[in-house]
């Protein structure tokens, strides 16, 4: 009888096991089939968006005026980023696919500057037509190639979901498997892409930036004195700072404890502080952000950066951080940035960055504006209350400066920053400031 | 015999029911481009700047670099960052933190543990415009990472375990 009892539960913990299992194995079919099926309708999406932006630049080569054109090369715009973004989530890896994303960004990219250039009512010249047309055997290089690895993957019955899971079990495996995902002629055909050059975020000139800064080489042991005669807390060098448009030493606080430990960077040349943390632990707030932005002012003088002055500071509970622009006889130049942040309870220097300034600060002649106060005055909207206005310096998206009327104004119950350009008056950027509890930003 | 069975049958249910409840966790990371703001000429100070993009980046920088030092935790942030900007990579922030293989964290689910003070931060300096790496496109941990690929990246700066290069 107990021999009995013992086979039924036995028996009913079999059943019981493989039901579990077979309820198991059914959602791991059910999650992998989701999976493959969003990864398939991506690449389906991405294949459609790439033709679509080919079409685009052959509509926009062949428009006879500026106005469809603009239409094209905005349409082209958004299908060149939708491209981006769904080649950009496909588990596809990084390094056999990103001169593909250089290409898509740089086509959405370059058709925003030609198209804003056709809405200054400048025509295009023959490089930028021939360019557009470069563009054009590219992208349908491209559309082509990726039909074909769909047909392969759709033949071989290659599952996106199954590759994501390799790629967490097996590398070499999957290393084998992703080989079949290369764009590899499209990557090659690459190699001879033109270099890009245009007023844009991704051109290709931003990257080969020269530093302004100038002076003398200095030594780890300079390092440390320069540290320690900034900041009381002492340092020692522990790294080095290369491969990049400031080098550097690495100095670091020698108390053991790390997560209060200080660290800074100072510059091989000129030997100046690059940037400098302080994570203390920070006590009950004692120093209004006027006070913060007083004794921020006051540290920049002892280091040695006159003329800057503040342009928005964020109060983050207990400590705030102040930005400042440099201050050329009344023009405030944007490009030449220096942030500070100040404990609220003591009111010590927690944090610097001064990289802004270091690379882009340089003498400038400022030419006089060609158009007045008054004639920037009448581009603005009537509807909108004009607060403050002063001259400004501001870098744009392709890394150039622009000297502008920077007009503080209002309109309902938001700030607004309106920049016009002070040469040929036009409107150059709008940036709407947010106040909240936090203090003042600007997007 | 019929006992150890049973043991060893209980053990197994146990196992599977178990490793539904993870199977549950790991479906949370599928997240499909949900950020349709795809374009990068939005000028902001430095970068991004809203509330849950601070917290989508403090939970990446805490899951990435928990105990590394401080600066070393702003260096993870300004790496993410820094892929924003860069045509290689997605444009929008979440793009870049769930852009599947980049950073394991959201492979393995840990992404979704809340951030500590720490890193929240780290975050904030990060958006701010701190760059401790000097503009550097990818970090990784020299005792850790598999691929020969990421060592042929130029090094710029190591800080803690991470290496920071372009």
């Amino acid at each position: 009888m107990r021999k009995y009892i013992q086979i039924i539960i036995v028996l009913f913990l079999v059943i019981l096991t493989s039901i579990v299992i077979y309820h198991q194995y059914n959602e791991r079919k059910e999650y992998h089939t989701y999976l493959d099926s969003q990864f398939q309708r991506q690449f389906y999406d991405l294949i459609g968006y790439v033709e679509n932006a080919q079409v685009d630049l052959a509509k926009a080569m062949v428009a006879n005026n500026s106005k469809d054109m603009i239409k094209y090369l905005n349409d082209l715009n958004f299908h060149s980023y939708m491209a981006h973004e769904k080649l950009t989530q496909l588990p596809i890896e990084h390094d056999s696919i990103y001169k593909t994303e250089i290409f898509l960004n740089q086509l959405g990219d370059y058709s925003t500057a030609m198209a804003n250039k056709s809405l200054d009512g400048e025509e295009l010249d023959e490089k930028e037509m021939d360019t557009l047309a470069e563009l054009h055997s590219y992208a349908n290089e491209l559309s082509q190639e990726l039909i074909e690895l769909h047909d392969k993957l759709s033949k071989e019955n290659i599952n996106f979901a199954t590759l994501k899971r390799q790629s967490n079990r097996d590398l070499s495996k999957f290393n084998e498997e992703m080989k079949k995902f290369d764009l590899i002629n499209f990557e090659e055909r690459m190699q001879d892409y033109p270099e890009l050059i245009y007023d844009g975020p991704f051109s290709a000139h931003l990257k080969k930036i020269k530093p302004k800064l100038n002076g003398k080489i200095i030594s780890e042991d300079e390092a440390v004195k320069i540290a320690n005669k900034t900041f009381k807390n002492p340092v020692k060098v522990v790294g080095k700072l290369e491969n990049t448009i400031i080098p550097g030493y690495y100095l670091q606080g020698t108390e053991d404890n790390s997560d209060t430990r200080v660290s800074a960077a100072i510059s091989e040349r000129a030997g100046k502080i690059i940037w400098y943390f302080n994570p203390r632990e920070i006590g009950e707030d004692r120093i209004d952000s006027e006070k913060s932005i007083k004794i921020a002012e006051e540290f920049l003088k002892d280091i040695g950066y006159d003329n800057m002055i503040p342009t928005y500071t964020m109060n983050h509970g207990d400590h705030s951080i102040i930005n400042f622009a440099y201050n050329e006889n009344g023009v405030i130049i944007y490009s030449d940035l220096i942030k500070v942040k100040v404990a609220s309870d003591n009111g010590e220097i927690i944090g610097l960055g001064t990289e802004g300034f270091l690379i882009n600060h340089h003498k400038r002649d400022i030419d006089k504006p060609q158009i007045t106060e008054n004639e920037a005055r009448q581009r603005i909207s009537d509807t909108i209350k004009i607060k403050n206005t002063r001259l400004a310096i501001i870098p744009t998206a392709g890394g150039k400066e622009v000297l502008c009327y920077e007009f503080e104004t209002e309109f309902g119950n938001d700030t607004y920053l309106i920049y016009i350009d002070a040469n040929n008056g036009k409107e150059v950027e709008i940036l709407l400031m947010v106040r909240d509890d936090e203090g003042t930003l600007v997007i | 015999m019929y006992k150890k069975t049973a043991i060893f049958l209980i053990i197994l249910l146990i196992i599977s029911i178990c490793n539904i409840g993870l199977n549950k966790i790991s479906r949370q990371n599928i997240v499909w481009g949900s950020n349709t703001d795809t374009s990068p000429n939005t000028l902001v100070s430095d970068g991004v700047s809203r509330e849950d993009d601070i917290n989508l980046l403090a939970r990446a920088i805490h899951a990435e670099s928990k105990g590394e030092p401080y600066e070393g935790q702003v260096a993870v942030g300004a790496v993410i960052l820094n892929r924003v900007k860069d045509a290689k990579f997605p444009n929008t922030l979440p793009g870049v933190i769930y852009q599947p293989g980049a950073f394991e964290p959201v492979d393995r689910g840990t992404i979704n543990e809340p951030a500590n003070e720490t890193a929240y931060k780290a975050a904030l300096d990060a958006i701010n415009g701190w760059d401790p790496t000097g503009g550097a496109l990818y970090f990784w941990n020299p005792s850790t990472a598999t691929s020969p690929w990421i060592w042929s990246r130029t090094i710029i700066i190591k800080i803690g375990n991470h290496v920071f290069g372009n």
